[in-house]
Order: structure tokens, then sequence, then C-alpha cells
């Protein structure tokens, strides 16, 4: 309870002062309490010291673009507000260049090629990215910059004061095994679709009888992918392992999903080379469906993930030695 | 008027927290000596005062570690020292 409101706290301060009021902050409640460190009297005593909010803003002092009554909200909608913006700038860069310079049209590429022409989409995509957050940090910073000359006043929240570092523990324990179950379920249907690639999942009308009897893949193009597909189930199963018996983030976490991200993207890559791979009924319909080349752009969209998930198990490494 | 009170008291406070750092004095040790003097103050509002005390340059803060729990100690600085003076002539 006592970290978790400190912790609270120091957030609606910058970075130099934070050691220091932490500190002194946990020093001062441990005075307070006068040795009853029961629930009950360490919930008074932070009662007393006030909203976390409220105590930070005493703390701080008004200077600069944006002052300590506004910085936590500022902070906080700038990382919510990048973190869901770039993955989808990225995304749509992404296969916007890969349509463009109609990368996705061209047949037969080589291996060679290909590469140097995803590298070359990553890097103008990644340049997007940049532009895009430097616009995000600069009207979010204008625009708290304006509320801070206005003196706009944000509601406070009711902050919990009997909330426990425990209970963020275990929610985050049980969304790692959460997420090894789902990686299980996922890989086991991979490996069913390893061994019945024709295996009937897309209906389709015959003589206006609707039937299941359409396969994704082609089995002889596809059989040439079985190496890639079980390298990645069985990164797929290294990582679920570890996220099940460690159930934290580690940097053995993070190596395992940089390998299975790799490899995700190594059988993409064959898998864009590989002709004939996909059911041409299914290219047919993708096809009409849409105006654009929709069964040539989905690989390349899929591609984003595992590239995505490299660059973010990058800043889980990063966030990791801070 | 309840703009002038806040003002008012918060001067106030300051004034009472300045005469009590003559001898150095951590943070809850000053919450109580401040307290038995009938002077009530709360917790949340006089930690941040001394830091800003601090930064104006009237009070000097220095880490004990001598004791089992380290303990941050207030006391005035050569301007506070004057500035006490001045308040108390």
């Amino acid at each position: 309870m006592i970290e978790n409101y400190i912790t609270k706290v120091v957030s609606y301060l910058p970075f130099k002062d934070r050691k220091d009021v932490s500190e002194e902050l946990e020093i001062l409640i441990m005075d307070m309490c006068q040795d009853d460190m029961s629930d009950e009297n360490i919930i008074n005593v932070l009662k007393d010291l006030g909203h976390p909010r409220e105590l930070a803003l005493d703390y701080g002092e008004k200077k600069g673009l944006i002052g300590p009554e506004y910085f936590g909200r500022y902070k906080e909608l700038l990382v919510l507000v990048l973190k869901v913006a770039l993955p989808i700038i990225f995304i749509l860069s992404f296969i916007s260049n890969a349509y463009n310079t109609q990368l996705i049209t061209i047949e037969n590429q080589q291996m060679a090629t290909l590469i140097a022409n995803l590298v070359y989409i990553i890097i103008f995509s990644l340049g997007a990215v940049l532009s895009a957050a430097f616009s995000i940090f600069a009207i979010v910073t204008f625009i708290f910059a304006i509320l801070e000359r206005r003196q706009e006043t944000f509601e406070i929240f009711e902050y919990d004061f009997n909330s426990k570092t425990e209970n963020t523990k275990q929610r985050s324990e049980k969304s790692y095994l959460l997420e090894g179950i789902i990686t299980i379920i996922g890989t086991i249907f991979f490996l069913f679709v390893i061994y019945n690639p024709e295996f009937p999942l897309i209906g389709s009308v015959e003589n206006g009888v609707f039937q299941m009897n359409q396969g994704i893949f082609v089995a002889e193009s596809f059989a040439s992918l079985t190496p890639y597909v079980l390298l990645v189930v069985a990164t797929a199963l290294i990582v679920t392992a570890i996220k099940i018996y460690t159930r934290k983030n580690s940097k053995l976490l993070i190596t395992a999903e940089i390998l299975h991200s790799l490899s995700a993207l190594a059988l993409l890559i064959f898998a864009l080379l590989t002709p004939n791979l996909i059911n041409p009924y299914i290219i047919n319909i993708l096809n009409h469906a849409s105006v654009a080349n929709i069964a040539q752009v989905i690989p390349f969209a899929l591609l984003t993930i595992p590239i995505l998930n490299i660059f973010q198990q990058l800043y889980y490494l990063y966030k990791l030695d801070k | 008027m309840d703009q002038f009170l806040i003002e008012f008291k918060r001067g106030t406070l300051t004034m009472a927290v300045l005469s009590q750092l003559r001898t150095p004095q951590y943070g809850y040790s000053l919450l109580e000596k401040l307290q038995s003097h009938q002077f009530p103050v709360e917790s949340g509002t006089l930690y941040p005062l001394l830091r800003r005390l601090e930064k104006q340059g009237l009070c000097i803060s220095e880490w004990d570690t001598s004791q089992t729990r380290a303990r941050k100690y207030y006391s005035l600085s050569p301007l506070g020292k004057t500035l006490d003076l001045l308040i108390t002539e």
C-alpha cells in the first residue's frame, strides 16, 4: 500500500525529484504510523496525507511549459496516444508503401530482392512513425500548455488507499498465464494446419448448396514451408513454456519472443516467395470482393505483426534495463 | 476572502517553520513540535513547504544515516537565519 501510494505521488513529479521525494515520504509515513503497521493504520495515515495528486501538486513548483498540476495527466495521455497511434501508423504506412511501390504485384521475386525491398519499406515506415510521433508530441504538449495558462482544472478520480502491490503482481502473472494458454491453442491450430493444409475451413456454394469444402492452402506448395512452420511452432512453445513457468517479463522471455518473431518473419517471407500457395478459390473471392489486390496485400500486412513485436520486445528490454 | 486567508495561513506557517528550524529537525519531529505549540499543520503540507524553503535557500537539509532509520534533517541556512532574525525583531 505504502509503495503504491509513493509510486503514484512521484509519478506526477519531474524525474529529478522522484528519488528524493520517495525516500522522504517513506520515512514520513513510517514515522506517522508509529510502529503500528496494521492495514487500518496505514490507510488512515495515507488518507491524512491526501490524494497522491494533491500531495504532488504541493511538492511541485509552477515553472516551465507544463506545471505539476497537469504534468501527470499530460504524461499519461501522451503515452496512451503514442501507444495506440504509432503501431497503427506503422501498419498503414507499411501497407501503403508496399502497395504504392507495386512490390506486391511483382511475381516470383528473388529472396535478396524481396529482403532489400522490405528493408526499404521498413525504413520509410519508421520515418512515418517518427514524423507522427513528433506531431503527436507537439499537439499534446501545445494543448496542455494552453490548459496550464488557462488554469483549467481536471476532476480528480478517487484513489484506492487500500491498493496493494501483491494484487498488481497477481494480475500480471495471470495475464502471462492467459497468454501462454492462448499461444498453446494457436499452436495446436497451426500443427493441425501443417498436417491438413487442405482441410476444408472455407465454405462455397455449389448448385445452390453451401458446403465447407475449400482449404486455405495448396498442399503441394505448402509442403515446402513445413520446416519453417515447425520452427515457428517450436519457438512459440518455448515462449509459452517460459511465460507459464516464470510468469514475469525477463531477458530470457524477451529473447525467446524475438526469436519467435524472427522465425515468423522468415516463414512469411518464404510464403511470399512460394507461388500458388493460397487456394485459388480464396484468391478469386478476395479479388472480387475488393477493388485492390487484397489477396496480395494480406501477406504484407501480416509481415507487420512480427516486425512490430520485435520493436515491442526491444522496448521491453530497454525498460527492463532501466 | 478565502484566497486571502489561504495566503495568510501560508505565510504564517512559513514563519512558524523557520522559527523551529533554529535547531535541526526532521520532518516528523517538526510536525510534532508545531502541533505541540497549538499550530495545526497537515503532514502533506509541511514536507512540500520544507522543500520549497530549501529551494529558496532559506534552509538546508542533510541525511543522517547514523540511526537505524535514515532521516533527513532540516536546519536554517545563513540566509534563513538572517530572515528569521528580521522577522522576530
